[in-house]
């Protein structure tokens, strides 16, 4: 049949036209073979720019059409649905990218942006030129989702789901769901408990009938695509039949081994059974094989002794445990950043200088108390700002949380010492509703506010006033000078960072990552909980520092991710997969070997490989993998690929001169 | 009760209203519809988009924002499961979560959707240009429209507000704005065409109108009212000049004969509807010429009687047939010659008496008779010293045709003040330029004769005493005040009557000696009769009279058709109230060229009328009050018929699951804040006309200018402007210090300038933020932390002269600074809509202190009301970004299609549980 080629420039306003010449590439493109109309016009994605291309594919009869404006990535699919509405095959549409490849990487050299704008359009007039018309396949979609992190982001994103009637399945590394929220105290700005509201919550997630809890469990391996995810976990040996506890607290109470409690960050103390925090979810201990005298040397049982259910179970071993699910929610939190780097802090050197969070467990204990470390109360305070964020020698970024929860220190220093609170800050952020408000608040308050960079904090005193206190030296930017502050307590708000072990979680996940270690949303505007992998969101501090409220949002939004996918029942497939051509396929198994998902298999009876459609990316590794070119891509010929760049090295008379 | 309450269940609706189609309502709308369900997404504007389509580029990416915008509004356009509801309202929401009831009241926009194809040809004939909102006012629009060019739906609008004043104010309704619009535009024919939809009498209007438009016409609260008369005038006479073409006669349509008595305005005001509605119409006149009072009654100084021939000329060639010389004495007669209604216009020609001494001497003459003769150019013997007794129109057209006549003596005699008279100011200015003597206060007692001659008038001087009836001051005789004005004629032009005796018997009359009629319908006591005019009204206006003729006209049709009479006919127009006159420059109004007294010779026409340029001055002068003219050139260019005047509101109720209120936010208007010097000095913008400066598609297409359009060289951001300021608003609007950076960064790009940054704090808190505040200041940009205290171009040293100056603390330094700079740029405060609270009230949702409206919980339900199954997303609820707009959207949808998705709702069961509504008080 004859090929009748329409080719579409797009100006983008002036993303493109101002920096290459639109005409001259249009008219260009209209020359090339089998191009029969060449338009350019100012927006192609608009309604008019796709009615265009509607209408000429009706009018002319056109076969195949090429749009030269951005990414395939951004519009791709805008236009091979206009082609559709047109009665075209989609994917006798394709796209010449000469917005990212030329007007703004050329942007200072018009002639060649033109030049290379046109040669791109040619090669993409070629490469249209070979399509086949695929058709679109859907696999369906399994209803149960799957939740990885059971802090305040999972606990919502599950009882979303969950409220809707759907499975989930909520995986938390921890003994107990509840995250770094359940560390905290008061939240802000409006001074509310964070437990208040965190314990319904634990509480709904472990009577709901639609969440099945996997606390204490690990993902270990994820396979499959969108809507048909298969799952991996490991249920870490709790050494106690969950099926028969019923969290009475004897084992805890006589274990004789105590060691530091992790989730008071070593204020207090715990036993070797345990749960992390009175009023866990699920309130059953674990026994922590590393300090567990009987795992150490066989001589203590006490906890089994005095169990009265026979719950423990000395012998319970790793389990794996494989699920099926349609949707993947990644909610897994943060680390908080530890300042013993940061020298001149003297973090970790002196007993007074303290993290926020460890601020936090103290206010949470003690009946609220805040004290030093000799059991005194402190006469003055001083809050170090901006500990490990916007500081380029640990993390760029910033942390969001940390002005907030600062004033809210101060608020609560105030309200329960009366002690002197300065704020050593760099610039206050408080962008959030009733933020400002709440600055306002702290500044009548009395809080002292200095703005400016710690130097050091120190104990060598120059004067009789700073004996026995901490000095905290910074340039006071507003001042213009050098000042030393002599306090009681120092309190390092310190920077939220990704969890140490995020390499792991993103290579289970196949997440990318920012700059930042954080996992990478797959647009920062509109897309803000998906991510690079279909049926994959990351929602909450994993994918970069938020507040309470940012990350419930997320959490909601990720929910409505995983019902709209669940709701619909299906999902669309890739139509550009690989194909074998049995002919010439020797059976190598090459291109088995190289499959990143598993879709080609070599049949061991015929030695031919076959490809799993429903699970082909058409990432095309096989294919140039494969010795005997047996194994293409659809669309992605080598004829084809050769003819493109034939077409865009050669020579053209008076190209954009 | 509490614990006898039962949960039942209850079928939930399957489908979501989002109401605002920005960022937020249209992600949420992709959210519901991708899932299956059907989501209607309400937008008050013609097309959706919101505050992000206006934007040039995001931050921190850079990247622009109709590239993530528009493939967005394609989607939502095309998508299978959304329906787009554009200029559309939410009048009343009733029902419970899973089982609203919507009332959506669809506001009309003149254009039929379904046939518009966006090909602009409305836009390019519509006359009407009105400050553009899309570019805040930095370019103008039509008032047939599209937001902008990559609109969804991509359709027109025409944007019309209601009758303009000097409409509303026309007795008759003619549409000034319309042929005002037509004119600015150049198209003179178009706007005479425009008038004659109303009445023939462009060129009689246009000369001797009493004009009450000019007196309710907005543009006289920002200098003076447009001229309209002398413009309505002028298209007359253009057209005249060029050679009118006759027009084609109208074929009849009608059976029903139609007479009509009189060929004063009144009558051929009803003919011209009539004939138009296809009713064979005979006028029957008297006099030997048709015009009535207007050919008999005006000088022809003032209205030159070829303008009464053309003008009735037009209307005879539609297919009026006037029979002159033919008196009616007989009612009977005229139904006898198959008419099936009349219309009696024969005005009020008979000439009240004063009853003094004297009165009927020779020399004495009335002004009606009088004026009748100077315009059918018989000979009048008129002395040389005359005095006119009256105040009217009439009493100064006779003193001005007896100076004409040669009269070298001419004086005015007027019983009350000058305030009083009835007369219009500029003809009684008009005559005092041609001396004639006015004596106010000044009643006659007796006409003084001698030999039967007269010699004198004898006069008495008033007072005013307490308002009478007519709501005028009443006159007073002082006693023994009397005095004498030596004359040899005197005209009394005191008042016109019915002349009863040249009219049919059989009719009734009011007390006032008026033909008594229905004062809707016009109908006189003898059925199929109806009378309109002066002989109903007494002596009143050209205008007056015509609108008068044309109600009887439609009682006419309506009669003949055998239609109620009444109907609708009390109904008052409703006219704009509110007209924006903010920016609004002060422009003179053209005055009228004139003959120069001394060049008045005979009955040469004393004003001379504008010529073209003057026209499209004044013409461009109108405000535009109703924004659409209805000059209806839109229709003619429209080839796919898709443009309708007459749409009304529609309203449509729909039932929805949920609800999702994305209703967004507005920007700070800083001009009360005196000392930023906005609108005060021409360069100093708000962040959002910078916007649409660096916008490609914008008013300067992607430049950055200042107002004389040369390129600045220096520009200073000022930050939290209204935000953080207790006078305005307490919270931070979180965005600022971002597009304060970004702004930064492409006005160095786009122009190389000096930029200055003055912040308070640095809020750069968002993914990539911290990073993008580095680059920035690693470009060179200059930041400086401080309020700024004021912008002012009062300069201190020379290199400040021209330019403005931001004085700054410069917290850091400590010390005062002096900027100076080309360009100011106020980064403005996000704030609740003006009409958040009307919102909230019919959606029930709270505000909080700010003005947003409250979440369920602060942390833990940030997308939930205190209505359960409404949710709120995106600024509506306090400023936020986009990505955190649209990850608050997807949410809300997430909730939404909680509620619908499961098919059912829990509702606790007391007793009977009715629906409860959720809006009103």
């Amino acid at each position: 049949m004859e090929k009748r080629i329409g080719v579409y420039v797009c100006h983008c306003g002036f993303n493109i036209a101002g920096y290459l010449d639109v005409e001259k590439v249009a008219e260009f493109a209209g020359k090339l073979d089998s191009v029969v109309i060449s338009r350019h016009y100012s927006y192609m994605c608009s309604d008019p720019g796709q009615d265009l291309i509607k209408q000429d594919i009706k009018e002319l009869g056109l076969t195949h059409v090429l749009v030269c404006s951005c990414s395939p990535t951004m519009h791709l699919r805008t236009f091979r649905e206009a082609c559709q509405d047109a009665g075209l095959n989609p994917f006798h549409c394709d796209m010449a990218t000469i917005r990212e490849l030329c007007s703004w990487v050329h942007s200072h050299d018009p002639q060649l942006a033109t030049e290379k704008a046109m040669r791109l359009v040619a090669e993409g007039v070629r490469r249209v030129s070979y399509s086949n018309p695929l058709e679109i396949k859907f696999a369906p979609v399994n209803p149960n989702t799957l939740i990885v992190g059971a802090g305040i982001a999972g606990i919502q994103a599950a009882l979303e789901i969950a409220g809707s009637e759907h499975k989930v399945y909520l995986v938390e590394r921890e003994p107990s769901i509840g995250g770094h929220m359940a560390q905290l105290d008061k939240t802000f700005p409006y001074l509310e408990s964070a437990a208040e509201m965190l314990n319904p919550r634990m509480a709904e997630v472990a009577s709901s009938e639609y969440i099945e809890l996997m606390p204490y469990s690990e993902v270990v391996e994820v396979s499959g695509y969108i809507g048909n995810f298969h799952v991996k976990v490991k249920k870490k040996a709790r050494f106690v039949d969950e099926t028969k506890c019923n969290g009475c607290g004897e084992c805890w109470e006589k274990c004789p081994v105590e060691v530091d409690s992790e989730f008071d960050l070593g204020i207090r103390k715990r036993k070797a059974i345990y749960t992390p925090f009175t009023g866990a979810v699920p309130n059953i201990p674990v026994i922590d094989r590393e300090s567990c005298t009987h795992f150490q040397n066989g001589g203590c049982s006490t906890c089994e002794e005095v169990c009265p259910t026979k719950a423990i179970d000395f012998n319970q071993e790793d389990e794996i445990v494989e699920l099926e699910i349609g949707a993947i929610v990644v909610s897994t939190g943060y680390d908080v950043f530890d300042p013993t780097p940061i020298y001149q802090y003297g973090y970790k050197r002196f007993d007074n200088v303290i993290t926020s969070l460890e601020f936090e467990r103290m206010v949470n204990n003690n009946d609220g108390n805040i004290v030093l470390k000799d059991g005194s109360t402190p006469q003055s305070v001083a809050i170090v700002h901006c500990v490990g964020s916007r500081d380029q020698n640990y993390h760029e970024y910033c942390s969001r949380v940390c002005c907030m929860y600062s004033l809210k220190y101060s608020q609560l220093i105030k309200e329960k010492t009366g002690a002197e609170v300065y704020q050593m800050y760099i610039d206050m952020r408080c962008f959030g509703k009733n933020q400002e408000e709440f600055y306002q608040q702290a500044s009548e308050a009395g809080v002292r506010f200095i703005r400016g960079k710690v130097g050091q904090v120190t104990d060598i005193t120059q004067e009789d006033e700073e004996k026995g206190k901490l000095i905290v030296v910074c340039e006071d930017s507003l001042l213009g000078s050098m000042i030393r502050v002599p306090v009681d307590l120092v309190i390092l708000s310190v920077a939220m960072e990704p969890r140490a072990d995020t390499d792991e979680v993103a290579r289970v996940f196949l997440l990318g990552r920012t700059a930042d270690g954080f996992f990478l949303e797959r647009h920062p505007k509109l897309d803000p909980v998906g991510t690079m992998i279909d049926g994959v969101y990351a929602v909450g501090c994993c994918q970069g520092p938020k507040d309470i409220p940012d990350t419930v949002s997320q959490a909601i939004g990720a929910g409505a991710r995983a019902l709209a996918l669940i709701s619909k029942g299906k999902v669309e497939m890739e139509a550009a997969t690989a194909y074998v051509d049995e002919e010439i396929c020797s059976g190598c198994g090459y291109c088995e070997a190289v499959c990143a998902y598993s879709a080609v298999e070599v049949d061991p009876r015929t030695r031919i490989a076959k490809v799993n459609e429903a699970i082909c990316k058409g990432c095309g590794a096989c294919a140039v993998n494969c010795p005997s070119k047996a194994m293409q891509i659809k669309n992605f010929g080598p004829k084809q690929m050769l003819d493109m760049i034939d077409t865009a090295t050669r020579e053209y008379a008076g190209l954009a001169s | 009760m509490q614990d006898q309450a039962g949960i039942k269940a209850s079928p939930s609706k399957p489908d979501v209203l989002i109401v605002g189609a920005g960022i937020a309502g249209m992600q949420a709308a992709l959210e519901v519809a991708d899932s299956g369900h059907q989501a209607y997404l309400l937008e008050r504007l013609p097309s959706v988009g919101g505050h992000m389509l206006q934007f040039d580029k995001t931050f921190p990416t850079l990247d622009c924002a109709s590239c993530i915008g528009t493939p967005k509004m394609s989607q939502v356009g095309s998508h299978k499961k959304i329906e787009l509801l554009v200029c559309s309202e939410v009048e009343e929401v009733s029902g419970h979560a899973g089982d609203f009831r919507v009332r959506i009241r669809r506001n009309p926009t003149y254009v039929d959707i379904s046939q518009c194809t966006g090909c602009g040809e409305c836009e390019k004939v519509c006359p009407v240009s009105v400050p553009s909102e899309w570019d805040c006012g930095l370019a103008d629009r039509k008032a047939a429209f599209r937001v902008f060019p990559q609109a969804v739906p991509n359709v027109y609008t025409i944007d019309k507000r209601g009758h303009p004043p000097c409409r509303a104010a026309c007795p008759a309704g003619v549409n000034a704005q319309g042929y005002i619009a037509l004119i600015s535009a150049g198209k003179f024919r178009e706007a005479l065409e425009v008038l004659r939809r109303t009445m023939p009498f462009a060129g009689v209007c246009g000369r001797v109108c009493t004009h009450p438009c000019e007196l309710e016409c907005e543009r006289g609260k920002v200098d003076k009212p447009i001229a309209i008369r002398a413009l309505k005038r002028f298209m007359a006479d253009r057209v005249l000049e060029e050679g009118t073409e006759k027009p084609e006669p109208i074929t009849s349509t009608k059976e029903e004969k139609v007479a009509i008595i009189g060929s004063g305005p009144s009558g051929i005001a009803c003919a011209y509807d009539l004939v138009r509605e296809g009713y064979p119409v005979t006028v029957f006149e008297a006099a030997p010429e048709p015009g009535g009072l207007l050919r008999y009654g005006i000088p022809e100084y003032r209205l030159p009687n070829r303008v009464v021939d053309e003008e009735i000329g037009y209307v005879q060639a539609l297919g009026v047939e006037i029979k002159t010389s033919t008196p009616v004495t007989s009612l009977e007669e005229i139904f006898n010659q198959g008419y099936q209604a009349i219309f009696l216009a024969t005005g009020a020609a008979g000439s009240q008496k004063m009853g003094i001494p004297g009165e009927d001497s020779e020399g004495v003459f009335q002004a009606l008779d009088f004026l009748r003769k100077v315009n059918s150019g018989d000979k009048v013997k008129l002395g040389t010293k005359v005095a006119v007794v009256g105040g009217g129109n009439a009493a100064i057209d006779t003193t001005r045709a007896a100076k004409r006549l040669g009269a070298r003596e001419v004086a005015l005699v007027y019983r009350r003040s000058r305030a009083e008279m009835p007369a219009a100011p500029e003809e009684i200015e008009a005559a005092e330029a041609e001396n004639i003597e006015i004596n106010i206060l000044s009643a006659p007692v007796s006409v003084l004769t001698e030999n039967g001659r007269v010699t004198g008038i004898q006069c008495i001087r008033m007072a005013l005493g307490e308002p009478d009836a007519s709501g005028r001051r009443r006159p007073i005789q002082i006693e023994g005040s009397e005095f004498e004005i030596e004359v040899d004629s005197v005209i009394m032009a005191i008042g016109q009557t019915v002349d009863k005796t040249k009219l049919p018997d059989k009719l009734e009359y009011t007390g006032w000696g008026t033909l008594a009629v229905d004062s809707v319908t016009l109908e006189t006591n003898v059925d199929g009769v109806f009378a309109a005019g002066d002989v109903v009204s007494g002596p009143a206006d050209v205008i007056s009279v015509v609108a008068a003729g044309k109600q009887a006209a439609i009682s006419i049709d309506r009669y003949l058709r055998g239609a109620d009479m009444t109907e609708g006919r009390t109904e008052t127009v409703e006219r704009v109230r509110e007209v924006d006159k903010t920016g609004v420059e002060k422009k003179p109004r053209q005055s009228m060229p004139v003959l120069e007294p001394d060049k008045r010779q005979g009955f040469a026409e004393v004003e001379l009328g504008f010529d073209e340029e003057m026209a499209i001055t004044e013409a461009k002068r109108c405000l535009n009050c109703g924004v659409c003219s209805e000059c209806l050139a839109c229709v003619s260019a429209c080839d796919r018929n898709a443009i309708h005047h007459d749409m009304k509101v529609q309203h449509r109720d729909l039932e929805v699951g949920a609800i999702i209120v994305t209703t967004g936010y507005d920007v700070l208007d800083p001009t009360p804040i005196y000392q930023y010097g906005y609108k005060r000095f021409d360069n100093v913008l708000t962040s959002f006309e910078l916007e649409r400066l660096l916008n490609s598609t914008g008013p300067t297409e992607g430049q950055i200018l200042l107002k004389d359009g040369s390129t600045p060289k220096s520009a200073v951001i000022i930050h939290c402007v209204g935000s953080r300021d207790k006078n305005y608003h307490e919270y931070c609007s979180r965005v600022c210090c971002m597009y304060g950076l970004k702004h930064a960064h492409q006005i160095r790009e786009k122009t190389g300038a000096q930029v200055y940054q003055m912040y308070i704090d640095m809020r750069t808190y968002g993914k990539g933020y911290e990073e993008f505040y580095k680059r920035i200041s690693d470009e060179g940009i200059n930041f400086i932390r401080g309020k700024v205290a004021q912008v002012t171009d009062v300069a201190q040293t020379d290199e400040e002269k021209g330019k403005l100056i931001v004085v700054c603390e410069d917290t850091l330094l400590e010390s005062m600074i002096r900027i100076p700079a080309d360009m100011v740029i106020l980064n403005v405060a996000m704030e609740p809509r003006p009409d958040a609270g009307e919102i909230a009230k019919v959606f029930g949702l709270q505000q909080d202190t700010d003005g947003f409206f409250s979440e369920r919980h602060y942390k833990l339900d940030p997308i939930g009301t205190q209505t359960e199954g409404i949710f709120i997303a995106g600024c509506c609820q306090g400023p936020k970004d986009i990505q955190d707009s649209v990850a608050q959207a997807i949410g809300a949808a997430a909730k939404a299609l909680a509620i619908v998705a499961r098919g059912e709702v829990g509702t606790v069961e007391v007793e009977e549980v009715e629906a409860v509504a959720v809006g009103g008080d």
